[in-house]
């Protein structure tokens, strides 16, 4: 990539690319791959590397059986392997009504630039990017790819994104769930404004399928503090449903209301072991990338 | 028991005042700025957790201040408890009532922020609404005369109640017999139940050893209207003396301002005359009168109107008073001779010619002097008065025929003259002694009566021996008979000063006028003579420029005018001319505003019942000071409330 063109799209500015190369985008998950690449892949086959044991299951490949451990300690032991195939990032971005809100950068601009640059990395190291838009449902749907036309297309479609209707991150996941034929990692950028269960639920078959799941909350600091003073109309962007309020008196209960969200997510996440950061809009997204790839 | 609302009218004016802040409250709020949020899930969820919470304390103010708001409408409204009374049988029936309101001057007076006759005429207002179906009423205004609204009794007691509402106060005194009379006239003629109720302040003045009767099948009722004492400060007498003054005369004005309350006063008295305003402060002890006396010179001819006036206070028609003064020129006088240049024709004439202030003309006979001459001489008498009203300053002489005759006396020793009425005005100048005596002089020649006078009478001036000198007809007191010769061929009393000096002050304090300014009190009719040949036409009877209504006496001898309830200075036009004045002036006695005690009030007659127990078929209890309780610990509720909110 570093012979071509330098890239300029909104999301993805020649900025942005020069302090995008402090990174690299390297997951933790092992993912298992047909290519050969530079990244673990747990499966039978050409196996590589020895990965770790565990106890004997009835149904088992006999074969995998380690008979050396059986004869010290009498106990039924299979091997696993490591196999370095190529990683998949799949991100879904949330683009539904409610992400249309914010200042200045809105919250769809802010997952937007995050997405851009997660794609560019994971291209940029020769791995591949999907990336999903949706609302309700699944608007929009851009397979893997690595090649630097299959970035563009990507920052395009990004670019040419607007935010859509209401908020349906469970149905969009298990719509997606079908689509995504190999395991890899699952970025979702969204401000979550959903059911907490349902999400997690919706979640289950690839955690069980073994993607890494890394959850993006992307939130203003208006939704996150509510510091405005004096009466105020607030229209719901998605539903358009009204309510007036005093912004002091209902400072505290919402912020807990939020705050109980928040710690609902965060509890879920890390009960099923997935990842789960804060995105303020008032923050560098390169601090999520500090947060993601350590 | 029954709740009623003695103000129940006020509602609806009670719930629009309420509906104001509200109205002004909704206008002016402004709308609150729009804002797109992302999704109001958490703002619901906080806001129900928030409602939830603050409901319990929302609703407990709610209630509170609704029940606040109703307390202090309540109130307003003034509800009472009343336990109607059933007088003859189990169910209400029709009465006959004549509602006596005591419309005088004293009922003008204000109190607590309206009039003793407002507060009566309410109380009469209630008293007519709480009648029972098919009563009849009237209401008769007691003023100087009784002045009912209706001529009989009758079922329009909604127009009565109107006719309460829209009274206005009067200056007039009142008559309550006249007006109890009338109501008992008025009741003899209907059956059933029947009761007179009198609403008044009963003023000492004018209650006192009034005892009202009325027939046994009349209930009388009495209503003294008025809470407390009300003091007041009065200007109950104004004259001028003289009061027909001369132009540049000295006149004195007296005034007298009276304190009829229980602390001392101190008032500025204003007179405004044509020449200005003078000013005197008077201190004024409890119940005291005090005079004062004003100077001044009318320095015109006509009509002066004198007015004298205090700050106003609670009863204000008594701190004004006016007088009119009557000033002219000089004094028309008229010598009545055959022969100007004989005795005493010819010393009167030199001698009042000699006073510029003095009009004199000569006549030949009686029948030639004109109407306007305000003193007459005659010279020559010949014992017939007349039918005039002019002071007439007669002279004994040849032709008098009297019983028993005169006859020309002339003395052996010189006669002296001493003052025998010393109190005659026409010696006040002479009083203090440097003017000496009036008639210092002696006397050769005089009339002598051989057997008195022969007419009632007494001597002004007489001889050391009695005999008369100056004689004043008891009969005709304008009449003074003249013995008193100034021919300086036998007496030197003509070229003393002093003869000038008596001359002038017997015209000058004898004279009269044709009574051009009457005095009257309000609603007291004024009057006029009708002129023989005038038409009712040609007179006019003004306030100021207004005229007023005028009708002639059942003689045709009168004009009366009957519309004089503002006190001040009322003017009799003929063919457009100002021909009189009508002074009005508050009568004093309604100035004095204490009431008549329990026991007199008793003595009046009847049964006396309080203000809130005016409505005499009922017994009510009013309820407000237990709402204003209420009101006062639900505020106190409130507060706290909000208080302890605030804190949790």
């Amino acid at each position: 990539m570093s012979d071509s063109p330098p890239l300029s799209y909104r999301y993805l500015r020649p900025e942005d690319i020069q302090r995008l190369g402090g990174f690299e985008y390297a997951p933790k998950l092992v993912v298992e791959g047909y290519l050969s690449g530079r990244h673990a892949c747990r499966s039978r086959g050409a196996s590589i590397e020895f990965h770790d044991y565990r106890s004997y299951s009835e149904g088992d490949d006999l074969a995998t059986v380690d008979w050396r451990v059986f004869a010290r300690t009498d106990r039924l032991y299979v091997k696993t392997f490591e196999q370095e195939a190529d990683l998949e990032c799949h991100v879904l971005l949330d683009s539904s009504a409610s992400m249309g809100s914010g200042g200045e950068p809105g919250k769809l601009d802010f997952a937007s630039f995050f997405a851009a640059a997660l794609c560019y990395l994971v291209i940029r190291g020769r791995d591949r990017a999907s990336l999903h838009l949706f609302d309700e449902t699944l608007r929009h749907s851009m397979p893997s790819g690595s090649t630097r036309g299959h970035l563009h297309s990507l920052l395009n479609l990004l670019e040419n994104n607007r935010p859509g209707g209401p908020t349906s991150i469970a149905t969009s996941l298990r719509k997606l769930y079908p689509l995504i034929k190999r395991r890899g990692t699952l970025v979702v950028i969204s401000d979550f404004y959903d059911d907490a269960g349902e999400i997690f639920s919706a979640l289950s078959p690839y955690l069980h399928r073994g993607f890494r799941v890394h959850l993006f909350h992307v939130l203003t600091p208006l939704e996150l503090k509510m510091d405005l003073e004096g009466f105020f109309t607030f229209l719901d962007a998605e539903s358009g449903g009204k309510l007036v309020v005093r912004c002091e008196e209902m400072r505290e209960p919402y912020t807990e209301a939020m705050g109980v969200h928040m710690q609902a997510m965060r509890q879920l996440a890390a009960r099923r072991n997935v990842d789960y950061a804060l995105a303020r809009t008032d923050g560098s997204l390169f601090d999520l990338f500090d947060h993601f790839l350590r | 028991m029954n709740l009623f609302f003695l103000n129940g009218s006020w509602l609806p004016w009670i719930i629009a005042a309420a509906g104001v802040p509200v109205v002004i409250h909704l206008l002016a709020r402004g709308r609150p700025p729009k804002i797109t949020f992302s999704s109001l899930r958490f703002l619901l969820k906080a806001d129900g957790a928030r409602r939830r919470l603050r409901k319990p304390q929302d609703w407990l103010l709610l209630v509170l201040r609704t029940l606040l708001v109703m307390a202090l409408i309540l109130l307003f409204l003034r509800p009472i408890l009343r336990d109607v009374q059933m007088q003859e049988a189990e169910t209400p029936q029709a009465r006959h009532v004549v509602l006596v309101v005591d419309a005088t001057a004293s009922m003008s007076a204000r109190e607590g922020g309206r009039s003793r006759l407002a507060t009566a005429a309410a109380l009469a207002g209630q008293r007519l609404r709480d009648l029972p179906a098919g009563s009849t009423a009237n209401v008769i205004w007691m003023r100087n005369r009784p002045d009912p609204i209706f001529p009989v009794l009758g079922p329009n007691l909604q127009s009565l109640q109107e006719a309460l509402q829209s009274v206005d106060g009067s200056m007039e005194t009142g008559l309550p017999d006249d007006a109890v009379a009338a109501a008992v006239s008025m009741l003899e003629k209907v059956t059933g139940v029947k009761e007179i109720v009198v609403f008044s302040d009963f003023q000492e003045s004018t209650w006192k050893g009034v005892t009202l009767q009325t027939p046994g099948d009349i209930a009388l009722r009495l209503v003294p209207v008025g809470e407390s004492l009300i003091g007041n400060t009065a200007i109950t007498r104004l004259t001028a003396e003289p009061a027909s003054p001369l132009v540049n005369e000295n006149v004195s004005v007296q005034a007298e301002v009276a304190n009829f309350s229980a602390q001392p006063r101190k008032q500025t008295l204003y007179l405004d005359t044509p020449g200005g305003r003078q000013a005197m402060e008077l201190n004024l002890e409890p119940w005291s009168t005090v005079p004062a006396v004003f100077r001044f010179r009318p320095e015109e001819a006509g009509a002066l109107i004198l007015t004298a006036s205090l700050d106003e206070d609670e009863l204000a028609g008594d701190n004004r008073r006016w007088a009119v003064l009557e000033t002219s020129q000089s004094i028309p006088v008229a010598i009545v001779t055959a022969n100007a240049e004989a005795s005493p024709a010819r010393e009167w004439a030199k001698a009042l010619r000699a006073l510029e202030w003095m009009d004199l003309s000569i006549y030949p006979n009686r029948e030639s002097v004109p109407a306007a001459t305000e003193v007459l001489f005659l010279a020559d008498w010949d014992g017939n008065f007349g039918a005039t009203q002019i002071p007439t300053i007669a002279a004994l002489g040849p032709g008098t025929r009297m019983s028993p005759e005169l006859r020309l006396e002339l003395a052996r020793e010189p006669w002296f003259v001493r003052v025998e009425k010393s109190d005659h005005p026409a010696f006040r100048v002479f009083a203090d002694g440097r003017m000496g005596e009036p008639v210092e002089a002696a006397f050769k020649q005089r009339y002598a009566f051989s057997n008195g006078v022969g007419m009632p009478g007494s001597a002004v001036l007489a001889y050391q021996d009695g005999m008369p000198a100056l004689w004043q007809s008891a009969e005709f007191p304008n009449l003074l008979i003249w013995n008193l010769d100034p021919d300086p061929a036998t007496s030197s009393w003509a070229s003393q000063p002093q003869f000038l000096t008596f001359l002038g002050e017997l015209v000058a304090t004898g004279r009269t006028r044709e009574g051009r300014v009457s005095e009257g009190v309000p609603g007291q009719a004024a009057t006029l003579a009708l002129r023989e040949g005038s038409l009712i036409g040609d007179y006019k009877f003004l306030e100021g420029e207004a005229p007023l209504p005028v009708e002639a006496s059942p003689d045709g001898a009168l004009l009366l005018a009957h519309s004089t309830g503002n006190p001040g200075v009322y003017t009799w036009n003929i063919e457009n001319k100002s021909a009189a004045r009508h002074v009005v002036n508050f009568s004093p006695e309604e100035s004095d505003l204490r009431p008549l005690d329990r026991e007199a009030t008793m003595r009046v007659g009847g049964e006396i019942l309080s203000s809130a127990q005016a409505i005499a078929t009922t017994k009510d209890r009013e309820l407000w000071p237990w709402i204003l309780a209420l009101v006062v610990l639900l505020l106190f509720c409130e507060m706290a409330a909000v208080h302890w909110i605030e804190k949790t």
